[in-house]
């Protein structure tokens, strides 16, 4: 059984692979978006510390290590699960009859039918002048010891927000053509380039609970600046089974309350 | 003209059936700038200064970052509406009418406009009202520049992102155009940092661009921050001259291009 999906994961990333090398505008594209979006992250980083010497005590090497830490706890599902996005319309034009009528568990279907490699490319080519820049103004020391910790963090992170993109998409299964829900996870990920630190306090316990965007950026990023929580680290572990729960329940209920719109 | 107001009647309807959307993007611009408004607090709380704005001068701009952006957002959905249009070959079904499909799309756009500030209107002002202590509200002439600016945004807004959704004429991915534009735009029209804020050489470069009138001019124009405004209004009519020209430029080239298989 599980060969099975081992094995329909291994032939959709390899049929998405020939079909990014397919299209080579494509292909250079990602490299300029890349480059485009680590050009914006810098200038606003740097335009952020031309006014001021440090955000809440991070410095500017801190803030681009957060922005690295967010990006790499985001890469892994931006990779693999980016076809669920594709759920409002499917569902919306009658498309998601096919997925349902396959011999094989839907919601593993919907998230990792279409693979995203271009994602990859993506993430280095926005990654590596992040990098750089953090090289130039390291003033801030990073602690490589914890860095297997920093990694294993990185990818419960990684999960962790594969279950909530599945969460919110799963709500267009009552609400049809939420075409903007998933703004409001982006909208996450632009919280999660701040220190946490710099919210008041109802809004920290919402960013370690609801919408633990706490977990992707600032906690892995302190691990390596030296500052360990185990409170932090406890509590992701608790709201990852929470969320993998939570999860598969919402999904279920949605198949069985789930009337085909026409196909 | 009759078929065109009932392309504008038509898209009051449709965009009134999806108003739960319009409240995702109000969450979600919510959600962003709360990011960035709690950022510059704790910049002003440790007794930094951001260029000329006082603390009460920088949450009034991000509140009218936030009122604007949702309000006139849904020219980005109208650009991904294009793109799969072209994508799918669905635009040859106006190509074949005879009808104006870049008129179509500016006035589909006017209509899902015409909606958000239906809806926003009772919350605009009961915020106002509730904020008249901390919010300076302009004069007469104030907001007589303050419409007219905001009328300039929409123009502006349709044409980027009517040009950068027409790329799909010669790429397969037209979307990332989109996303590019997304990100220049969101750089250059004030709406992560005031204009003003940048370095003077760099200040001075974004106010030759068109990209400050999607928000950053009527945001000014609200705060009477406006000291020359025959040049900006120079400059204004200027770039509406050369879009104009280059929307149509690009969109008979285009439709030559075009093949509409099994359509």
């Amino acid at each position: 059984m599980k060969n099975k999906y081992l094995k329909i994961l291994s032939r959709t990333f390899s049929n998405s692979i020939s079909e990014f090398f397919m299209y080579r505008a494509d292909f250079f594209f990602r490299i300029f978006m890349g480059l485009l979006w680590s050009t914006t992250s810098l200038v606003i980083v740097e335009l952020i510390f031309y006014h001021t010497p440090s955000l809440d005590g991070w410095s500017q090497s801190d803030i681009l290590l957060l922005y690295i830490t967010l990006n790499l706890a985001f890469v892994v599902q931006d990779v693999l699960t980016n076809s669920i996005f594709e759920l409002s319309s499917h569902i919306a034009e009658g498309r998601f009859d096919f997925i349902i009528i396959k011999p094989i568990d839907s919601q593993f279907f919907a998230m990792f039918n279409r693979p995203d490699p271009g994602a990859l490319l993506f993430f280095f080519t926005y990654n590596i002048p992040l990098i750089y820049g953090l090289y130039l103004h390291s003033d801030s020391p990073i602690h490589w010891l914890y860095f297997p910790l920093y990694i294993l963090l990185i990818l419960a992170s990684n999960i962790l927000w594969m279950l909530m993109r599945t969460i919110i998409m799963t709500l267009n299964f009552w609400w049809q053509r939420l075409d903007n829900i998933g703004q409001i996870l982006n909208s996450m990920q632009e919280i999660g380039r701040y220190p946490i630190s710099i919210y008041p306090r109802p809004l920290k316990i919402i960013f370690y609970t609801i919408f633990p965007i706490a977990f992707s950026g600032v906690v892995p990023a302190e691990v390596l600046r030296g500052n360990i929580s185990w409170v932090s680290l406890i509590g992701m572990f608790i709201v990852l089974c929470i969320l993998s729960l939570f999860s598969r329940f919402l999904w279920k209920k949605a198949i069985r309350n789930y009337t085909s719109a026409s196909s | 003209m009759g078929k065109y107001s009932t392309t504008f009647k038509n898209s009051l309807s449709v965009f009134i059936q999806y108003r739960l959307n319009l409240g995702l993007i109000l969450v979600s611009q919510l959600v962003s700038l709360s990011g960035l408004v709690f950022l510059w607090l704790s910049i002003y709380s440790s007794g930094q200064q951001m260029g000329n704005y006082g603390l009460q001068e920088i949450i009034t701009y991000y509140v009218l970052v936030t009122l604007i952006a949702t309000i006139i957002g849904d020219g980005i959905g109208m650009a991904f509406d294009v793109v799969e249009d072209i994508n799918r070959g669905e635009i040859i079904h106006y190509l074949l009418k005879p009808f104006s499909y870049v008129k179509y799309r500016f006035l589909t756009l006017v209509g899902a406009i015409t909606i958000n500030l239906m809806f926003m209107a009772p919350l605009i002002i009961i915020g106002g009202y509730l904020m008249r202590q901390s919010f300076s509200f302009p004069s007469a002439s104030g907001w007589v520049y303050f419409c007219i600016t905001l009328s300039f945004a929409i123009l502006f807004e349709f044409l980027i992102f009517m040009l950068a959704s027409l790329s799909s004429f010669w790429v397969v991915r037209g979307s990332s155009f989109i996303y590019a534009t997304i990100l220049i735009t969101g750089l250059f029209d004030g709406s992560l940092i005031p204009l003003d804020l940048f370095p003077y050489w760099a200040y001075h470069i974004t106010s030759y661009l068109p990209f400050q009138f999607i928000i950053f001019t009527p945001i000014q124009a609200f705060l009477e921050n406006i000291y020359s405004p025959a040049k900006l209004f120079s400059v204004a009519m200027v770039w509406i001259i050369i879009l104009l020209l280059l929307l149509l430029w690009v969109w008979k080239r285009g439709v030559k291009k075009l093949e509409g298989v099994g359509r």
